[in-house]
């Protein structure tokens, strides 16, 4: 059940007549969370009948304060609003009942706002409306417009409660903004490029037929969201339609992308919100300025991809902190966590698989005096959950334990890991990078505490990521930066609004998408791996089952590493992870699963994508078999055997 | 696409399309094998060599390496072919170095490959030796 708004809205009845109306007025704004009454001058008494008509809202009455006078009726009040049964001169600025709640809502931020209702008969006279700064007018009948008092006061309570968002599931999403009349025209030059390319819309005349489209369009007064995801459904077709002429051509294009483990491309989608968001009005003010509209319309747009954010993890918008990426979010999810808790104990427990970020920030620890343990996983990758319990000390204040392995994509137990944890009161964070979009996440079931994510991992911008932090389990972290108190001040610095625009709607696609996504990713994955197997000494790392969908990493025996990499070139692949080929040094996970030296330095990491095809999986099966055939019929015949 | 700048087109060229490829096959009269390296260090170079009246007949190389020890083994095993056999021990690694574009790092492989090839001549010469004990003189 949704708190109460909880916001300083006070309700200002002025010189009402019917005590029943005062008592009706009092139960419309609690159903909706409101507390605050305040009666002017009232020409009745507060009796049995009001009340009676206040029904369970009696404390709400009780409450009411009874003033002389409107001055002191709106005292302290930033905002005070008039509501009117008739419309007025341009003197007051006029608001619907939804834009008042909207203003109401943001202005109660730093002051008091009152929502005046005048006497049932008379309304406010001009000289009362000369204390507001704007009147709410609910449009009505015109033939019969005489709204009750109560049921005005209901109304606006009712939108003041929809503005504060009190009801909003966490991570749902609020409204879109309206979308901007550049992006309109954007659009339409973009349908009308993509209805010209398939031959609907003729050259030789092209008017008609957009004119008509416009007009379609213009009547569904789309929204920021619904125009991207037009964008976006038009580009998908563009490049369906691009991929079938190529299906039918003999040649391929290459080289083929399977490394959207290191990163994937940006959602169209995605892009065309970013893009409106640099170039439009709503996104280049400073998210942390709501002093004026600007700053408040990107703080918005930063809101609401925070709660699209938080709802694929299933954790609360304000626990989430914008970070430049994975990376940031490891360290600061180590460093930060482990110094603010080093008067408890200064013992980290980690796998010796995790990702550079999260091992690097541990020798860094380290070297600051705290202890780390590096607990092994078995030949498939996996780490035992009762390892890491056996590794705990008294002094153990955090675990890290990534959830899917970078390099050979094996699935950890992290439920189980985060239940010992919290048996233990521990802290547990979890590097999810490759994870998220991908398997189900959900913070509070899998007791995790802090949580590393990607933006570019899951068809986002790069430079820009995510932390989750249990705000009641994990306190406060030590921040790395020191500026500004941008995000609570754990991370300070300005917010990227765009780049945060771009994560919450690649976050919220994939998690539209996750499930259809995954399930034809794994088919992709089976296939391929089926086609390769087939091939001799091809040796498939880390667990069979306990895998993500959309990483394959395998070794070849008898052939050389950097061959086989320089004999794949029409495929974009990996050799490990993309993090670890700017050393020359065979990978630290393959040689953790027992692969020698050259076993991890001739294996493949392919990764795939919501664009990746069947037919482009044929070919990378095609090329992977005779590219390993080529080099082995260079190697002696000996080393082929020993191998 | 932008081609990999650690490759130069000759790297490239003897790479995918590379000369003199082993095993030789037919007979095994007059045939000196060389090896050098081991599977550990990631290079392993094999040339077998027919060699006749003192003269290589025709040469052919098999190796398990990186694509600047396979190139540099197509080169030089191309340039052998109807060589003197002490050209085994000329093979220039300046000239080869230069030509394929080999970085310095990777100069160590080159001599892997050099190692085979005088193992090969030296294959051939302890032959003549042993030959000229029974024989007389070896070529």
């Amino acid at each position: 059940m949704a708190a109460d708004p909880d916001l300083p809205i006070r309700i200002v009845l002025f010189q009402p007549t019917h005590p029943g109306n005062i008592g009706a007025a009092a139960r419309a704004m609690k159903t909706m969370g409101l507390h605050d009454l305040v009666v002017v001058n009232p020409a009745c008494e507060i009796d049995d009948v009001a009340r009676a008509r206040s029904s369970g809202a009696r404390d709400v009455l009780l409450d009411a304060r009874i003033v002389p006078s409107l001055t002191e009726a709106v005292a302290g009040c930033g905002l005070v609003v008039g509501a009117s049964a008739r419309r007025r001169s341009l003197s007051w600025p006029e608001l619907d009942p939804r834009e008042c709640a909207e203003q109401a809502v943001e202005s109660s931020r730093t002051k008091p706002v009152a929502i005046v209702f005048g006497a049932e008969r008379a309304g406010l006279t001009n000289a009362e409306m000369d204390q507001c700064n704007a009147l709410v007018y609910i449009p009505s009948n015109p033939d019969y417009s005489s709204l009750n008092l109560a049921a005005a006061v209901q109304i606006i309570a009712y939108e003041i409660r929809r503005a504060s968002n009190v009801d909003e599931k966490p991570g749902e999403k609020a409204d879109a903004p309206p979308a901007s009349a550049e992006g309109m025209e954007y659009f339409y030059g973009h349908l009308e490029r993509a209805l010209l390319e398939s031959g609907f819309l003729k050259p030789d005349n092209p008017r008609v037929l957009m004119r008509r489209l416009r007009r379609i369009y213009n009547r569904a007064r789309l929204d920021e969201r619904e125009l991207n995801m037009l964008r976006g459904t038009l580009t998908a077709l563009a490049s369906a339609s691009a991929d079938a002429r190529a299906a039918t051509d003999e040649v391929m294009n290459t080289p083929i992308y399977l490394d959207y483990a290191a990163s994937t491309p940006v959602a169209p989608e995605v892009a065309a919100a970013m893009f409106d968001c640099l170039t439009g009005d709503a996104g280049y003010g400073n998210p942390h300025s709501t002093m004026h509209a600007f700053g408040r319309d990107a703080a918005m747009a930063v809101s609401r991809a925070r709660a699209q954010v938080a709802s694929l993890i299933n954790a609360a918008p304000a626990e989430i902190v914008w970070t430049s990426g994975a990376t940031e979010s490891d360290n600061l999810a180590i460093i930060g966590a482990a110094r603010f808790r080093s008067g408890v104990g200064k013992h980290v427990v980690t796998s010796s698989i995790e990702h550079p970020a999260v091992l690097e920030a541990c020798r860094y620890l380290e070297k600051d005096g705290f202890d780390v343990s590096y607990v092994e996983c078995d030949a498939n990758g996996l780490v035992d959950p009762d390892d890491i319990a056996a590794a705990l000390r008294e002094d153990t204040t955090l675990v890290s334990v990534m959830h899917v392995n970078n390099e050979i994509g094996v699935i950890q137990d992290i439920a189980g890991i985060g239940r010992l944890c919290r048996e233990r009161d521990v802290l547990f964070h979890v590097d999810a990078a490759q994870s998220a979009g991908r398997l189900p996440l959900d913070v509070v079931a899998q007791n995790v505490d802090l949580m590393s994510l990607s933006a570019q991992k899951l068809y986002g911008p790069k430079g820009v990521g995510a932390l989750y932090l249990n705000r009641r389990r994990v306190g406060r972290v030590e921040p790395l930066f020191h500026g500004g108190g941008q995000e609570r001040g754990v991370r300070p610095g300005t917010v990227p609004t765009h780049q945060a625009v771009g994560m919450g709607l690649a976050f919220e696609i994939a998690r539209e998408r996750r499930e259809d996504d995954a399930e034809r990713l794994a088919m992709l994955r089976d296939r391929l791996w089926s086609g390769i197997h087939a091939m001799s000494g091809v040796l498939l790392n880390g667990h069979s089952q306990h895998r993500v969908c959309h990483i394959l990493s395998v070794s070849v025996t008898g052939v050389e590493g950097e061959s086989l990499h320089y004999a794949l070139d029409e495929l974009a692949v990996s050799a490990g992870s993309a993090c670890a080929t700017a050393t020359t040094e065979p990978s630290a996970v393959l040689r953790a699963l027992g692969r020698d030296d050259q076993l991890a330095r001739s294996s493949v990491r392919f990764s795939f994508g919501r664009s990746t095809t069947e037919r482009e999986i044929d070919f990378a099966i095609e090329s992977f078999c005779s590219a390993v055939e080529h080099l082995r019929r260079l190697a002696p015949k000996s080393e082929v055997a020993l191998a | 696409m932008s081609r990999d700048p650690s490759y130069s087109p000759a790297v490239e060229r003897h790479f995918r399309h590379p000369a003199n490829v082993g095993p030789l096959g037919g007979s095994r009269d007059n045939m000196f094998t060389g090896t050098a390296g081991r599977r550990d260090i990631g290079a392993r170079v094999r040339f077998e060599a027919r060699i006749q009246d003192g003269q290589i007949s025709r040469i052919a190389f098999q190796a398990y390496g990186c694509p600047h020890t396979i190139a540099a083994c197509s080169v030089a095993a191309q340039g052998l072919d109807g060589a003197p056999a002490d050209a085994l021990l000329r093979v220039d690694l300046d000239e080869l170095i230069r030509a394929l574009d080999v970085p310095v790092e990777k100069t160590g492989r080159l001599l892997i490959m050099q190692d085979a090839l005088h193992d090969c001549f030296q294959a051939w010469e302890n032959r003549g030796l042993a030959d000229s004990r029974g024989q007389g003189s070896p070529a």
